[in-house]
């Protein structure tokens, strides 16, 4: 374990730091862009809540922690299975930490913001996505999310360098795009979506946690494989 | 201990190793000969467990290698492949939060004993400069079994002097087993106890270096007597030039006389000549 988490402390420091300063950057053009609007007044503009481009985090950790780290860990004599769970590490302290960002913001700054009834519009991914019943749920609902979004990045990142990576790359796009126009299978889609996302508090968690924990363990076949 | 037990390496239809076997059972610093392409990189994959055998087994330090649970005392760097790209000093540091067992001190030394420079990032220095880096990585580790591919690539000869007094003083100071695959022979000879010879994907040779300077020579003299004299003997190869012979032999060394000289062959010699008749010995 305390291998594990030397890996994922080099994780947290080297290569990653492009997705803080991305999320970072598009955070801050955000609140830019909010703070422009309520100088100059702008009415029935709409913003995106700052904190959903942390999500960004989430999304660009996993590429580069699979495809760059990976190589120049192994290449420190960090053994694949050391790798394995200290990357786990990285991506539940990321969806964590993200998710508990985006409930503070969300409870903090955006509903106060909203009420103020500027006439300005805070989209907020806890809002849309309908997991603001409880405090407890948005954390929640968000990390479970999170942590899948991570899980399928970087098992598809990682997979990459053999044939069954662009393999699956052909599929999900064969999928999507067999899928979206054919009614019968665009309502296969549509649950698949609404389980991950919009159904109840508990079970999206479960859904979404029992997904991510079944991605992320086929990383074991895939790193059998890769040098 | 390492042991191969008839292994093969298949790579599609090519056959890197092919029905292997080998035991390195004793402490000491192992080289690994063979021309490009004869299963180095692939015997060295197999051991720190990267890869694993199409056919057979490959056992270290008594446990089975298998590619999800690598064996924990193997360090297996390799120079081409890229590191963080960071201060030495920080790479250095790195190491040691990775690995408990790293030896900084010692990596301390080689640095100073290499000149590298501490405070440069690793992308800014030279190929024998990255490669110098990688091979400190390796001997600083305290495991008991470190595979070094090529150390000494890119390296001057003041560098490579450097590096086998460093290789011999790492060894006095941890004994552990240490193969280094060179394409250098007469350099590592002087500081190897043990040399494996690879072609082919196949074993041509294991054995201490004592043995082999016993063993290998050459004799040249008329045609008729080095025929006589090698008849019975182990011959590798011949040269005939003009009345006169020249025989390769890897046998039981036999002592000169009149019209026959025997002269020592190095480790290079024998290895090309080994290469040259496919590991194949002529009784």
């Amino acid at each position: 374990m305390n291998k594990a988490w030397a890996v994922a402390k080099v994780n947290f420091k080297k290569t990653t730091w492009v997705a803080y300063l991305v999320a970072a950057i598009c955070a801050v053009a955000m609140i830019a862009d909010m703070i422009l609007d309520a100088c100059l007044n702008n009415q029935s503009d709409s913003s995106v809540s700052p904190y959903s481009m942390f999500y960004l985090v989430c999304v660009l950790a996993p590429i580069l922690i699979a495809s760059v780290n990976y190589s120049k860990l192994m290449n420190l004599g960090v053994k694949k299975k050391t790798y394995f769970w200290g990357a786990a590490i990285n991506y539940v302290v990321f969806a964590a930490a993200v998710a508990a960002i985006g409930t503070l913001e969300y409870y903090i700054v955006d509903l106060p913001y909203a009420q103020k009834e500027t006439g300005n519009k805070l989209l907020s991914i806890i809002g849309v996505f309908g997991w603001d019943s409880s405090f407890v749920s948005a954390f929640f609902s968000q990390f479970a999310f999170l942590l899948l979004i991570e899980s399928v990045l970087h098992t598809l990142t990682f997979m990459q360098t053999k044939w069954y990576g662009w393999a699956a790359d052909i599929l999900i796009v064969a999928v999507i795009s067999v899928f979206t126009p054919i009614a019968v299978l665009r309502q296969v889609e549509a649950f698949f979506f609404e389980m991950i996302i919009f159904s109840a508090p508990v079970l999206q968690v479960f859904i979404c946690l029992s997904l991510a924990v079944l991605f992320y363990a086929t990383n074991l076949f895939y790193l059998k494989k890769r040098i | 201990m390492i042991e191969f037990k008839n292994v093969t390496k298949s790579y599609g239809k090519t056959k890197a190793l092919c029905d292997f076997s080998l035991t390195l059972a004793e402490d000491g610093i192992y080289c690994l000969l063979g021309r490009n392409g004869a299963g180095k990189t692939t015997f060295m994959n197999l051991i720190s467990g990267k890869i694993v055998a199409s056919a057979g087994e490959v056992v270290v330090c008594g446990k089975k290698v298998d590619s999800l649970n690598m064996p924990e005392n193997v360090r297996y760097i390799e120079a081409a492949k890229p590191q963080f790209n960071m201060r030495v000093e920080e790479l250095l540091a790195l190491a040691k939060e990775l690995d408990e067992k790293f030896d900084a001190e010692f990596a301390e030394q080689a640095v100073k004993k290499f000149r590298l420079d501490k405070k440069k990032k690793y992308n800014a220095l030279s190929f024998g400069m990255k490669t110098m880096v990688t091979t400190v990585l390796s001997l600083a580790s305290n495991d008991d079994i470190v595979l070094l591919d090529e150390p000494v690539l890119g390296f001057d000869a003041v560098m490579r002097k450097e590096f086998y007094e460093l290789l011999t003083l790492s060894f006095e100071k941890h004994p552990r087993i240490i193969v280094v695959s060179t394409h250098l022979i007469d350099e590592i000879a002087n500081v190897a106890h043990k040399i494996v010879m690879i072609d082919g994907g196949k074993l041509i040779l294991n054995e201490s270096a004592e043995v082999i300077a016993e063993k290998a020579y050459k004799i040249s003299g008329t045609k008729d007597a080095v025929d006589a004299v090698s008849a019975k003997l182990n011959v590798l190869a011949t040269e005939n030039i003009g009345k006169f012979k020249v025989a390769y032999i890897y046998d039981k060394r036999i002592a000169a006389f009149n019209n026959i000289d025997v002269e020592d062959l190095s480790l290079q010699d024998l290895f090309i000549k080994f290469a040259e008749c496919g590991g194949e010995e002529n009784e």
